[in-house]
């Protein structure tokens, strides 16, 4: 295991990922938000009218779809980072010099994959406690009474989209010709959206099992980066 | 053993190499020899496959058939034995726009050394002379500043061997001075091998002790500068004439000489010949003493390494 070399990777990957990556964590901010406002506080509204409960209402639609802002915004924003920051090192062919001090492939994508993971987990993790902040602020016993959703939120749900950032990435390392698995997996959120509070909320266990079969993917995916050629990483022969 | 001391003393050592893809055959049956210490250039028209063969030296990609050694080992199998001990050169400078300097040469210090090691840093951004603007963003730096950045991120882990692939492309005359004189620097002072590609022939002239000229995928020429000037020696002379004489004139006389293949004028009394051969320079001297053009002095005009690159690529079929 490359140790020091995955930390000075890291460190570098985090900072050109924030540095490259602004526009997209404005846009994760802003949609977190806008979906929050549309379908958790809006629809649930408009569907029981605004009464005496209203605020129950919202409250309750704001920590249920806590979950889903943290896999929307981590997926959003881990894979077009995870994309960005490989297709800058192969296009720049700044992965050459990486290659000659000895840098191994695997080394490479776990430090794209921990770095995009630190930016997008601390993203969603900002949105998670604006959530909470006004939810205190309006009901703090619906806090205490949420606490499993919360720690579900910070310590599962994110493993979830790591295991598409470290696919995505996978792909991207093997070519640049796989961007648009990268926007698929980012849509994958708009789809579970629907089934949210009617299956996946109220399935516990499903989500736990979503998330041991995410570790598993998360462990083959990195066995299958050790096993990409210099030669692909390089990308000496894509057109570019 | 004869065979393994002489790889011993080469930094790359490549015997019959070939790298097809699919039908193309990008490099056919090189064979070279780069010596340690030694300042190569390899030069060759566009396609020729002179960024193949770096990346394969580099053991980036697998050769099709036949070896290559760098410092004696197998880049593609063994290359955990020469990583830390090659540095590469990229004429695109392959560093991170959205960082600074300092922030590229601390993540090349991490791997090398296993931590940031400032004093390493700090000399080499002096030695390129960019440490006064070792925060700013690389983005913002001209391309020889960047490529000033470049070489000292490449040398960071003190390379035995450093690699270029065009590293004076479209630099400013300045940058240009600027980084040869580095190069020269890096190759005596450091002892690095060098192993240069590039179109400026200028420069390799000026840089490279020894070349190859890579053509379709093959070496069809692989020796010092020195040696292939004086083999593809044009048999040109300088001839200083005594007194002033009407150029038309001489011109006239000058031209009817059967052993002359070209002639023009530097200045009112000195003027460029290139004969059929050198060895008719006496009966070219004696048949313009006839025609009473007297000459003050003669002198043989070196060639220089794009006339013998120019006339090799030209006379080679294919």
């Amino acid at each position: 295991m490359q140790t020091k070399e995955l930390l000075g990777l890291y460190q570098k990957d985090v900072k050109e990922g924030i540095r490259i990556g602004k526009i997209q964590i404005i846009i994760s901010f802003f949609y977190s938000f806008f979906l929050i406002g549309i379908f958790s506080v809006y629809l649930p509204l408009l569907a029981t009218g605004v009464g005496k409960n209203h605020i129950t209402t919202i409250v309750l639609s704001l920590i249920n779809y806590m979950p889903f802002i943290v896999i929307f915004s981590m997926m959003f924003l881990g894979n077009s980072l995870i994309q960005n920051l490989i297709a800058r090192e192969k296009t720049k062919k700044t992965i050459l010099p990486l290659l000659c001090l000895g840098i191994k492939p695997r080394t490479f994508w776990l430090s794209k994959l921990i770095s995009v993971f630190t930016i997008s987990f601390v993203s969603a993790m900002i949105s998670i406690f604006i959530i909470v902040f006004i939810v205190l602020f309006l009901d703090y016993g619906a806090i205490v009474s949420h606490v499993r959703l919360i720690i579900l939120n910070i310590v599962f749900i994110p493993l979830f989209p790591l295991f598409f950032m470290g696919l995505s990435g996978l792909l991207y390392m093997i070519s640049l010709k796989f961007w648009p698995v990268s926007l698929l997996f980012m849509t994958i959120p708009f789809f579970l959206l629907p089934y949210w509070n009617k299956i996946i909320l109220k399935n516990i266990f499903l989500v736990i099992g979503l998330v041991i079969i995410g570790i598993l993917l998360i462990a083959l995916t990195g066995y299958l980066a050790g096993r990409v050629s210099r030669e692909q990483l390089s990308g000496v022969f894509e057109q570019t | 053993m004869k065979g393994e001391n002489k790889k011993m003393k080469y930094s790359i050592y490549i015997d019959n190499l070939s790298k097809k893809y699919g039908k193309l055959t990008a490099l056919n049956d090189i064979t070279l020899g780069i010596e340690k210490g030694e300042f190569f250039g390899l030069i060759g028209p566009n396609g020729a496959g002179k960024t193949t063969l770096i990346m394969l030296v580099l053991g980036i990609i697998k050769p099709s058939k036949g070896v290559i050694k760098v410092n004696g080992v197998n880049p593609i199998s063994e290359f955990s034995k020469i990583s830390k001990k090659i540095g590469v050169i990229l004429d695109y400078h392959a560093l991170y726009d959205e960082l600074s300097p300092l922030e590229n040469l601390e993540l090349y210090s991490q791997i090398t050394y296993g931590f940031k090691n400032t004093n390493k840093i700090k000399e080499l951004l002096s030695f390129v002379d960019l440490w006064e603007r070792k925060d700013d963003r690389i983005r913002e730096f001209s391309k020889g500043m960047k490529q000033r950045v470049a070489i000292a991120g490449a040398i960071i882990c003190n390379p035995s061997i450093l690699i270029m692939d065009e590293p004076l492309n479209g630099l400013d005359p300045e940058s240009h001075k600027m980084i040869t004189d580095l190069l020269i620097e890096v190759n005596k002072e450091r002892q690095m091998t060098i192993f240069l590609t590039s179109h400026n022939l200028h420069d390799v002239e000026r840089l490279c002790s020894k070349v190859a000229i890579i053509k379709n995928g093959y070496i069809i020429k692989h020796d010092y500068v020195s040696n292939l000037k004086k083999a593809h020696s044009k048999k040109i002379f300088l001839i200083n004439l005594l007194e002033k004489n009407s150029q038309v004139k001489t011109e006239q006389k000058i031209r009817k000489n059967e052993y002359l293949k070209k002639m023009y004028w530097k200045d009112n009394n000195n003027f460029i010949i290139e004969l059929k051969d050198k060895v008719y320079l006496n009966s070219f001297i004696q048949e313009l003493l006839n025609k009473q053009i007297h000459i003050n002095e003669i002198k043989e005009v070196n060639n220089t390494l794009e006339d013998v690159y120019l006339e090799i690529i030209q006379n080679e079929v294919g």
